[in-house]
């Protein structure tokens, strides 16, 4: 099977951040590996006709898969609307151990924004285009998903600036 | 905490494990592809299909009645949510187990060496295989939404075994620290599924197509030796004399492509050292039987890096070209 020209490059040099990404977005390591070598396995089949950074393209695939791996499958996560209250008995929890579980609690689209606006540095019109939506809806489901993390005092739960 | 400890929070946690070994990572991105290929043309020669069979019922004489279908009836397709057709593997036993129960088993007595074991769990506790009470694979975490699977050693088929799946606290450790605590629950269920190879007779394999695809002989070596079957002699043995590489990550695979369903059995003398099998009439690459984690076929037949061998491809019940390709 011939490798596309820059394909083998690629995956050495950016696959390593790519998989963070993947498992930021799955939360577990064997199915962000699953994920990744899908998302490159379809990059792989188009990659010629990819002009410039193929980065870019192979994170919106990325994302894409993910959105549709948990809505194809029947018993995928059910996202809650709102948190649950903290029990007492983990009262004492590290706050950012109770961040890491809430952003596992968000819905996906929610949690994909956080994750391309905070960790790939993406802004907002660039994380509308790997979502496939408008800036709008980047700023509505960030916010959305801060206020439901607590970390925004100024935020509502419903994402409305107070 | 504020959006600048988020990014934080992100950057640490996403900091896991050692990276997987490119290579290792690219081979499976190949088997990706293969795979893939392999699914469009299936979906093509359905939709072809499709389209013939609605252009006849359109197209043919008012009156005639309709012919029975003559393709035989096979099992449903979906067996306790598990798919009974894989890659030429049928579901032969299933079971479930209910939390807090830890284990479920199952004995049965496999009919070739080729057994695949499968995996679901209604919360994602970690999971381990068990045959005859050794440790047969560590499954990692069990997953509500999708098959967990891999093939089972069997040393002495025709002899029956008890395959176990057992479940434990997911908990994090070295190769997944930060997976989330899952402790095993009251409610709940984990189910256990053994697949074997099915003769061609009995598996659903897409009709042939008017004309074959032209076999993808460039796609089964890129270092090695390429052995293809004989114009008209699909079903002859052939063989070619090699030096075993030395073992990387990549080398040494066995690869091959066919034109048509059938297997091609790799010998070395009297010993099978793999197995290639199709079950479609697809021409991507097929990888061994045994999974691209043991493409190193020489290896698990204890053959050294080194030996000079002479292998015999020995075909069987395939109706088109095929090629394969001993990878150095």
């Amino acid at each position: 099977m011939h490798t596309p020209d820059g394909f083998d490059e690629f995956v050495r040099t950016r696959s390593p951040r790519l998989l963070r990404t993947a498992y930021l977005l799955t939360r577990d390591w064997a199915l962000a590996e699953d994920l990744l070598q899908t998302a490159l396995a379809r990059a792989w089949s188009a990659w010629r006709r990819v002009s410039g950074d193929p980065e870019p393209y192979v994170r919106r695939i990325l994302v894409n898969t993910y959105s549709s791996w948990w809505r194809r499958r029947w018993n995928s996560e059910q996202p809650t609307a709102d948190l649950p209250d903290t029990p007492a008995a983990e009262a004492d929890l590290a706050e950012r151990e109770r961040v890491w579980r809430a952003l596992g609690q968000l819905p996906r689209k929610q949690r994909t924004v956080l994750v391309l606006r905070y960790f790939e540095d993406l802004t907002e019109a660039e994380t509308a285009d790997v979502l496939g939506c408008s800036v709008g809806n980047v700023k509505s489901q960030a916010s959305r998903a801060l206020a439901k993390l607590r970390l925004d005092p100024n935020l509502r739960a419903e994402g409305v600036l107070a | 905490m504020n959006t600048t400890d988020l990014r934080d929070l992100l950057n640490d946690r996403s900091a896991g494990p050692e990276d997987t070994e490119q290579s290792t990572r690219l081979a499976g991105i190949r088997s990706k592809v293969a795979a893939r290929r392999r699914r469009i043309s299936a979906a093509l020669a359905g939709v072809v299909i499709a389209g013939l069979g609605a252009g006849y019922l359109v197209l043919r004489p008012h009156g005639t009645e309709a012919l029975p279908p003559a393709v035989p009836t096979y099992g449903p397709k979906v067996v306790d949510g598990f798919r009974n057709y894989v890659d030429g593997m049928r579901i032969v036993a299933t079971t479930k187990g209910l939390f807090p129960e830890r284990s479920v088993s199952i004995t049965f007595t496999p009919s070739s060496s080729k057994v695949w074991y499968s995996t679901r769990c209604s919360a994602m506790v970690d999971h381990g295989i068990f045959v005859d009470g050794k440790p047969a694979a560590s499954g990692g975490s069990c997953h509500p939404d999708i098959e967990k699977s891999g093939a089972l050693h069997i040393a002495r088929p025709g002899q029956p075994i008890t395959v176990t799946l057992t479940v434990t606290d997911g908990i994090p450790h070295p190769g997944a620290p930060h997976r989330p605590l899952v402790l095993v629950p009251d409610e709940g269920e984990f189910w256990l599924a053994i697949r074997e190879q099915t003769p061609l007779s009995e598996y659903p394999v897409s009709p042939r197509p008017a004309k074959l695809a032209p076999l993808r002989v460039e796609d089964v070596t890129s270092c090695g030796v390429k052995v293809r079957s004989v114009p008209g002699k699909h079903n002859a043995p052939q063989q070619v004399a090699l030096t075993v590489p030395e073992r990387t990550a990549t080398t040494g695979a066995i690869l091959g492509v066919t034109q048509t369903p059938g297997h091609l059995r790799i010998m070395v003398g009297d010993q099978e050292i793999s197995q290639l099998s199709s079950y479609s009439y697809a021409t991507g690459s097929k990888y061994p039987e045994s999974g691209l984690s043991e493409a190193f076929p020489w290896m698990k037949a204890r053959i050294a890096a080194g030996t000079a061998v002479t292998v015999r491809i020995v075909p069987s019940e395939m109706t088109g070209e095929w090629a394969v390709g001993l990878n150095c």
